[in-house]
């Protein structure tokens, strides 16, 4: 099943925001078991780390449901931050995880 | 350029008063990187008042000039410690919340870090302007990479952040990546 959907906000800065992108595919997607979704970032202009942050966990929980989520016109701007956070999750989750395994 | 915002709103119009904030500033001409970090701050800073501060309302001031910058975010709900408390994590008392908030500890998932404040400590830090933050009985200055508590004499409801930083610029996606 492919589902397209077009972000119609200029600014995206809370995380309840991503968690409703988040049910509105899921929404869209209906009891489909594998779906495919095209999110259209052509209104957006700005993205805050919190709505980032939330948005990245929101997508990787829909891949685990098997719903296959892809971006188009994502200005090259929010591209860079939504790495760079992703970067710093990871980042974030290796030195924690170590800090523990020192513990342990 | 001279831009000043100096308002107090309901809880309910964070989402409206940042685009109406947000769609003058981008307006104006800044040194590169600057524009960026005013909206990372201001919204980071407006997420932490949406996400745990369970306040009515919020006060906000953003001045800038040729020169200075000044973004103040303040609430009146329930503060650092509460929220730390609800959570499941001990603060002793309002410098130990406000020391876990500064540090990046988060309410959500310790395996995570909590990004909104250490972050713009870091942006901060970097322009070499001041960070103030107060909440309960204790007011914390962040300048040049050290840390100073004050005691308040009166108990405070919810937080306050300040940020007082010069306008010049700065390699925003170097800083937010580090």
């Amino acid at each position: 099943m492919k589902v397209d959907m077009k972000i119609e906000k200029k600014y995206l800065v809370f995380r309840d925001e991503a968690r409703e992108i988040l049910d509105g595919i899921k929404k869209k997607a209906g009891a489909s078991k594998q779906a495919s979704v095209l999110l259209d970032f052509a209104c957006v202009d700005f993205f805050s780390r919190s709505f980032v942050d939330e948005f990245i966990n929101s997508v990787n929980k829909l891949r685990e449901s098997r719903i296959e989520v892809t971006f188009t016109n994502l200005k090259p701007s929010l591209e860079g931050f939504i790495n760079t956070v992703q970067a710093t999750k990871a980042k974030i989750q290796r030195e924690v995880t170590a800090q523990y395994d020192t513990k342990r | 350029m001279k831009f000043e915002y100096k308002k107090t709103f309901r809880f309910s119009e964070l989402e409206s008063e940042f685009v109406a904030i947000s769609e003058e500033i981008e307006a104006l001409k800044f040194p590169k990187g600057f524009l960026e970090f005013v909206l990372y701050a201001l919204s980071e800073l407006f997420a932490n008042v949406r996400e745990h501060s369970k306040a009515e309302k919020v006060s906000t001031t953003v001045k800038i000039t040729d020169r200075n910058c000044l973004i103040d975010v303040a609430d009146e709900g329930v503060g650092f410690k509460k929220t730390y408390t609800a959570s499941g994590i001990y603060a002793k008392d309002d410098v130990s919340a406000i020391e876990f908030a500064l540090s990046g500890l988060s309410t959500k998932n310790l395996k995570e870090r909590g990004f909104g404040l250490y972050s713009i400590r870091k942006l901060g830090e970097d322009l070499g302007g001041t960070l103030t933050v107060e909440s309960g009985l204790a007011r914390a200055i962040i300048r040049e990479n050290t840390i100073a508590f004050v005691h308040r004499k009166q108990k405070m409801k919810g937080v306050r952040v300040g940020i007082a930083v010069p306008v010049k610029s700065l390699d925003f996606y170097k800083v937010i990546g580090q």
